[in-house]
């Protein structure tokens, strides 16, 4: 221990010291390094972040992956079962089955994080106030977020969507705020938590302000849970806005969207199967793909 | 306490085996592909009916030793080396079934955290029963009826009553003999007990450990007694080995080790706790210096030989032997004849400038603090008024629930008191911290019990200490920066633990942080709630030490709180004793430990575990029971109904006057000064039902 001997030179003050496994800084980096191999070495982890990446990239660059333009008409070959040239077959019209599967990744990959991401700004912050100032606004908002929560999401969304009409921006706007209440009670729980603890009352004590505490005190401290939150959110809005655009809420023809190409495949459910197969399995890899994620998160973090 | 003479200690071959028999034992712990050793040789034997003390600080082994007898190592534990045996029969070859036989019939163990080793589920008395119709086959009635027997036997008051219960509507006290009656339900020969009174308070503990003895005794147990309070293991065990780094490095009689001991670890843990009559303005503490070595690193030969005072470069090459010093008495030292020798390095203290000037610097006067609740209001602190002169240590004892924190946190602005006037300074001030200027936001600061809650995790030790000078001095940029290593330096920390994250940081590291990020904007007054309770002996007093250095450095006042009466005694000038949310004696830190004080001060003192047993007046008077819940405090005097010494009617009726005893002596009872004094230096204790 070279730190013992180091302090037999400083002076009797500093002896009297009760001497640390000091960590130099490099103990925050291993840390994360840890994390990040414990992450590495969880299969479920490692399976679900290889489908989602994959599904990811495919969103970006599916023009470079498809066989056959997806919007190509092809009336004379429609419905026709998986062959070699049409590896999942044609729809109704005679597109390509494949083409349009990987097409469609796009805009659920598009409008689920953006939705995500809202839930979790507005949910964040509601739950951050509510979980700080406790008292009667704490009450308030807990009721109304409960009575939110009571109504099926679904049916919510559906009026919503009826009332303002749909479109992208609709869509993104519904799902998210659809999601707030979910994230602002997860917040809302660590923070009360966290609350307790004496950084906080030590923070007071200097004299720091309610938003600067809740921001930059308590907001860090939350990073964990909310990471698997925003997961999990994210999963069901991949679900929501795919169920909207089946209910013909979201996006309209020709778009190769999964959920509505599920819904316009119905018709042939019995004659074309692959229509509707291929846009569903593809739903539900990616659905799939976030839980594993998330459950690979959850273990490594609750180490 | 009950020093039996069945623990002569012979090395005759033909007497019955040792209970317990460890050799050679070597234990260490897998992580991440690594083998980190926490047990290097623990050799050690305890004898039918003996009371064996191991004692270390937090880390050395002492609950792996335990954890090995049991069997109940965690998974990635490993038996490397060495043998354990119960009367005689190898159990590291044991098979789960015959582990299992052993563990309910002839060992036994009462876990550290008592409130997780009840299921709670279950009530009571349906727990203790389980135990005898798993080992005992007993019937339902049958068990249900041993259960209660049991309870009796743990001096349960209504056996019936508290078998129907759930352990969360019992106390901490309550639970832990709850714990140690299951333990003993099937009479086990071998009985392990690991820090079975952490996180009570002291009369409590002082109850246990009477209820342990005496059922040692009926019963005849050897009992594995691990504690990092060497008071407790010299009142409670016959024999005592000293456990450092993985290896026992000193054993025998336990007063003899505790009283002359012959290795410098021994020596060193004795020298820093405070003892009776210690003071700061006379002399300071001894702490350890460094740290106990971190797992998994190489130790040098002999293990203790880097924070040793008397080490030679023979220490670092060559292993000690066991030497023997005395019968049954060995020392793992090359040394042990200079260890009587080791002067103590505790010196005199530099001379406390601050002379009594009476300014009272905070007046706090009848201080009322109630927390509402559907149906109940809880006076947690009810009408009290004390003052803090300018460079005084006013130091606040009591048993948990006595509403010492709840004052604390109305001191300094975190809890609005519900009634009563604060004053600083001669200025009357607001209640609420955030309403409070910032000049008295500056002057008026705390140190939190526990530095992992109280240090935002996330915060290098940096950007902690720079935003409290910003916001209590207001300043930024190169001069912040200097003010903070200046700060670092008043509380002996170095440089390199600038960008440290705290959880990186040991714990008495982690409270000099804190301690800085008080002092930072130079504070009047700083209230410490509890400020060494988190944290190892070794390092208490090096922390207190700190405490006293600031004090004298800067003349400021400090509000002590602690249950250790041993700490307020040792830092305070004066000190308050409360109970049930009321001040109940004021006085100077002398006169409160001397007769002439409070039944309940009384009390508190003669609870306090000796490292002499046989000291004179110990142990006088016990409280019995727990403290009443402050929704609904008892009539008159709150203590009478504990109160060794009441006189009847008038104490369950009437408020009790301030008697003065001179000197600004104070305390609340109906017994005056001189009856009082007489009744408590007559030797006769006592009798308490």
């Amino acid at each position: 221990m070279t730190a013992g001997r180091k302090q037999t030179q400083a002076p009797m003050e500093a002896t009297v010291d009760e001497q640390p496994p000091v960590a130099e800084p490099s103990a925050r980096r291993r840390a994360r390094r840890d994390l990040v191999r414990a992450l590495l070495r969880s299969k479920t982890f490692m399976v679900g972040c290889a489908i989602l990446l994959w599904w990811v990239l495919d969103s970006v660059a599916w023009s470079l992956f498809v066989p056959t333009d997806p919007q190509a008409l092809d009336p004379t070959n429609a419905l026709a079962a998986p062959s070699a040239q049409h590896w999942l077959g044609t729809d109704n019209l005679g597109r390509d089955v494949l083409s349009r599967v990987l097409a469609g990744a796009t805009t659920v990959l598009g409008i689920a994080p953006a939705a995500t991401l809202l839930a979790l700004l507005l949910g964040t912050t509601i739950g951050l106030a509510a979980g700080y100032y406790r008292g009667w606004f704490d009450e308030l908002i807990t009721r109304l977020l409960d009575a939110f929560l009571a109504f099926p999401p679904i049916v919510v969304a559906v009026l919503a969507l009826a009332v303002v009409g749909a479109s992208n921006v609709a869509v993104i706007l519904v799902t998210g705020l659809l999601f707030v209440p979910n994230v602002a009670r997860t917040v809302r729980s660590v923070v009360l938590q966290e609350r307790s603890r004496d950084y906080i009352a030590a923070a007071r004590l200097r004299g720091e302000r309610g938003p600067y505490i809740m921001v930059a005190e308590i907001l860090p401290n939350v990073g964990g849970p909310l990471m698997v939150e925003a997961t999990v959110r994210f999963g069901y809005a991949v679900f929501t806005v795919a169920t909207l655009s089946f209910l013909g809420l979201g996006l309209q023809q020709p778009s190769p969207d999964w959920g509505l190409a599920i819904s316009l495949g119905r018709s042939y459910l019995q004659v074309a199967p692959w229509v509707v197969l291929a846009p569903a399995l593809a739903l539900a890899t990616l659905v799939v793909s976030i839980n594993l994620v998330v459950d690979g998160l959850r273990q490594v973090i609750e180490e | 306490m009950s020093a039996e003479p069945t623990s002569v200690i012979t090395g005759d071959a033909n007497e019955a085996p040792p209970a317990v028999e460890i050799r050679d034992l070597v234990v260490s712990y897998r992580r991440r592909r690594r083998n980190l050793q926490v047990l290097r040789g623990v050799s050690l034997a305890i004898q039918p009916g003996e009371a064996y003390g191991l004692v270390g600080e937090s880390g050395c082994g002492k609950t792996t030793v335990a954890m090995t007898l049991m069997r109940y190592l965690p998974p990635n534990a490993v038996i490397d080396d060495g043998s354990v045996s119960l009367e005689g029969e190898d159990m590291l070859g044991m098979s789960p079934a015959q582990l299992r036989e052993l563990r309910g019939n002839r060992l036994a163990m009462v876990y550290q955290e008592t409130a997780s080793s009840l299921n709670p589920t279950l009530r009571i008395g349906e727990q203790i029963a389980e135990v005898y119709r798993y080992h005992r086959a007993m019937g339902r009635a049958e068990a249900a009826d041993a259960a209660r027997e049991m309870l009796t036997r743990v001096q349960l008051a209504d056996p019936g009553r508290v078998a129907r219960r759930y352990p969360h509507e019992m106390s901490g006290g309550q639970k832990q003999r709850v714990v140690i009656a299951m333990a003993l339900a099937t009479n086990p020969h071998v009985l392990v007990l690991d820090e079975p009174t952490t996180g009570l308070d002291t009369t409590v503990e002082a109850e246990v450990l009477e209820l342990v003895a005496g059922l040692r005794s009926d019963y005849g147990t050897s009992v594995l007694f691990i504690s990092h309070n060497l008071g407790i293991v010299a009142q409670m065990c016959e024999r005592v080995g000293v456990l450092y780094a993985g290896r026992l490095v000193e054993e025998g009689a336990a007063q003899h080790v505790l009283t002359e001991p012959k290795h410098p670890y021994t020596l060193a843990l004795l020298r820093c706790v405070p003892r009776m009559g210690m003071h700061k303005d006379t002399m300071r503490l001894d702490p350890i210096p460094g740290s106990l070595p971190a797992l998994g690193t190489d130790v040098p030969a002999c293990v203790f030989a880097d924070r040793c005072s008397i080490t030679e470069d023979r220490c670092h090459t060559q292993a000690p032997p066991l030497v023997p010093v005395a019968s049954g008495h060995t020392s793992r030292c090359h040394f042990v004849d200079a260890v009587s020798k080791i002067p103590p390095r505790a010196f005199p203290s530099p001379a406390d400038k601050s002379d009594d000037a009476s300014e009272p610097l905070l007046l706090v006067e009848d201080a009322r603090k109630t927390y509402s609740a559907p149906g109940q209001h809880v006076e947690a602190v009810a009408g009290v008024s004390l003052e803090v002169h300018r460079g005084e240590i006013l130091g606040v004892v009591g048993e948990s629930g006595s509403g010492k924190s709840t004052l604390a946190r109305c001191v300094v602005g975190l809890d609005n008191s519900s009634a009563g006037t604060l004053s600083f300074g001669g200025i009357s001030i607001s209640p609420a911290a955030r309403r409070r200027r910032h000049a008295l936001r500056r002057a008026v600061q705390m140190v939190f019990q526990d530095p992992d809650t109280s240090l935002n995790p996330r915060r290098s030790v940096r950007r902690l200490l720079l935003r409290s000078v910003r916001l209590l001095r207001g300043e930024r940029g190169r001069t912040a920066d200097l003010r903070v290593r200046q700060l670092l330096a008043d509380v002996r920390l170095e440089p390199r633990h600038l960008e440290v994250k705290p959880a990186a940081l040991s714990g008495g590291l982690k409270q000099r942080v804190a301690i800085a990020s008080a002092f930072a904007g130079e504070p009047e007054l700083v209230v410490c709630d509890e400020p060494v309770s988190s944290l190892d002996v070794s390092v208490q007093a090096a922390i207190l030490n700190l405490l006293s250095d600031l004090h004298v450095d800067r003349q400021l006042s400090y509000i002590l709180i602690s249950h250790d009466l041993g700490v307020v005694r040792y830092l305070s000038d004066r000190i308050a004793v409360m109970y049930l949310g009321e001040i109940v004696e004021v006085g100077s830190a002398e006169e409160m430990f001397k007769p002439g004080h409070h039944p309940y001060t009384e009390a508190l003192v003669s609870a306090i575990p000796s490292l002499n047993p046989t000291e004179p007046g110990r142990g006088r008077i016990r409280l019995t029971g727990t403290i009443p819940s402050p929704a609904n405090p008892p009539s008159g005097c709150r203590f009478h109904t504990r109160c060794p010494r009441a006189i009847g009617d008038l104490c369950r009726t009437e408020k009790p006057p301030w008697q003065h005893d001179g000197d600004g002596h104070t305390y609340r009872c109906h017994i005056p000064p001189t009856e009082l004094r007489a009744l408590q230096t007559h030797d006769d204790p006592p009798m308490t039902s």
